[in-house]
């Protein structure tokens, strides 16, 4: 059992994740970077990827092994994170499905998708300054992207971790739901997605996380481009009948 | 509604001017006539000194602004054409410049471009029958009024990306807790509840209310260092001048 299984259904992919008792190295994020080069480069559309774990936890931290590579020289290896880059990186949107403790590491992928959905037992934190550590997975980047400055530093300088019902408030999940429903929740948002024009959902993604690393003026010009780009897709004017003459649209993708 | 009846409603009670979005037929979506008077109202706000705060309202019951209308789509010559049009007249952009402190009146449907205009302002005061969305990706395009970038400019990345990529609306609730809107009240309210903020602003020396929102606005756009110094300039601009 690899620790990033890959399944599809229609347009919909299941990224799911085991992580080992052990905690996270370097084969499993080696297994989540070829998952992430396969919906890359699948041959068929795929519209939306939902994330989850074969249990509650994601993960909860790294292993023994993958903590011991920090003393290495620097410049020997990849850098062990690159796979939470990548996940971030794939043009679809992305739903993580987060049952219960997403700690370290665990965070970090989930902090690596674009949407998440919690189950009211979730848990969530980055404890890696308790254990003298520093995250490396992105969290000090994207935590503080997440829910902002003041609850990123909370949660990266205290290493303490926090319950759902915390995390909606502060914006880290924008859902919650009962136990056990968090998988069904994600795949309904992925259907969802998967229902809209995948050319404009891409770019709605691209715009927003392309945005949010620009001044405002340069963001909106990039909207603006992306924007005359779909004026040109068959799709948009398939949209635009189809909402005219009140029915269903059938999106190409082209 | 008679068809002479202007798109924008302007109405001017003392140094407040109320704008009105007044298709309500239509759900008071953005058509070319639409934009048109917003622009000579928006450029009126730009260059009368006297007006101090404006408010953004739509006409009728059920909505401020179902967003673009769809029937406008497509009526630019070509795709060039049409980018260069937006550049050249870039009326959300002109929206975000302004120097007075604009506040949205938001009731029922606040969609699209509704929305998109409501993000452009510094206060959303909403009804509670709102329902707030970005629905472009249902019909195959993006938020194209500023959008994409103001969303995330507003609530959690989770949130901003759910809004975009699914375009299903969210209530007043969600958005009170999200920080899209400030304050939420009874529909029957709405408009009282706005005269006081509008009143409360416009009571402060114009001066300094115009350098802090652009203090607070441009700074977010700025590294803290360099932000720290448009404050430092701006309020000894305003002390200088009291």
């Amino acid at each position: 059992m690899s620790f990033a299984t890959l399944s599809l259904g229609g347009s919909i992919a299941t990224l799911t994740l085991d992580a080992p008792a052990g905690g996270v190295g370097r084969a499993e994020m080696d297994s989540l970077l070829q998952a992430c080069a396969r919906i890359e480069g699948a041959p068929e559309r795929i519209d939306a990827v939902v994330v989850t774990s074969t249990r509650d936890d994601w993960a909860t931290g790294w292993s023994v092994e993958a903590l011991a590579e920090r003393s290495e020289p620097s410049g020997m290896l990849a850098p062990i994170g690159a796979a939470c880059d990548a996940l971030a990186a794939l043009p679809q949107p992305t739903v993580a499905a987060i049952g219960g403790s997403a700690l370290s590491i665990g965070l970090e992928l989930a902090l690596a998708c674009d949407i998440r959905v919690g189950s009211t037992a979730a848990r969530f934190g980055m404890p890696e300054t308790a254990r003298g550590l520093v995250p490396m997975g992105g969290g000090t980047q994207r935590l503080p992207r997440a829910v902002g400055r003041a609850h990123g530093l909370l949660l990266l300088l205290t290493g303490e971790d926090i319950d759902a019902a915390e995390a909606l408030r502060i914006g880290l999940v924008s859902q919650l739901v009962a136990p056990g429903a968090e998988r069904d929740a994600a795949a309904s948002i992925a259907r969802t997605i998967g229902a809209r024009g995948p050319v404009a959902t891409r770019f709605a993604k691209e715009a927003v996380r392309r945005g949010v690393e620009l001044t405002l003026q340069e963001g909106l010009r990039a909207e603006l481009d992306m924007t005359v780009i779909l004026q040109t897709t068959a799709d948009r004017a398939e949209g635009v009948r189809a909402f005219i003459e009140r029915r269903e649209p059938r999106f190409t993708g082209q | 509604m008679s068809p002479d009846e202007p798109p924008v409603l302007a109405e001017r009670d003392g140094d407040i001017v109320w704008l009105t979005l007044n298709r309500p037929e239509r759900l008071n979506a953005i058509n070319l006539a639409m934009r048109d008077a917003l622009w000579a109202q928006l450029c009126m706000l730009r260059d009368d000194p006297t007006v101090r705060v404006a408010v953004l309202q739509g006409a009728g019951p059920r909505a401020f602004s179902a967003g673009a209308d769809i029937t406008d789509f497509g009526t630019a010559p070509s795709y060039l054409a049409a980018r260069e049009s937006r550049r050249e007249r870039d009326l959300w952009g002109l929206m975000l410049s302004l120097e007075i402190p604009l506040i949205a009146a938001l009731h029922g449907f606040a969609y699209g471009a509704g929305l998109e205009m409501s993000m452009c302002c510094d206060l959303r005061i909403a009804a509670d029958d709102v329902s707030l969305g970005l629905p472009e990706v249902k019909l195959g395009y993006i938020p194209s009024a500023g959008g994409t970038q103001l969303i995330s400019r507003h609530v959690p990345l989770s949130l901003a990306l759910r809004m975009v990529t699914t375009g299903d609306p969210i209530g007043a609730d969600e958005a009170l807790a999200a920080g899209l809107v400030q304050r939420v009240v009874r529909p029957e309210a709405l408009t009282a509840t706005v005269q006081q903020y509008a009143a409360s602003l416009a009571r402060h020396e114009p001066a300094s209310l115009r350098a802090t929102k652009r203090a607070a606005v441009q700074g977010l756009e700025l590294p803290l260092a360099e932000g720290l110094a448009l404050e430092r300039r701006l309020s000894a601009s305003v002390a200088g001048a009291a």
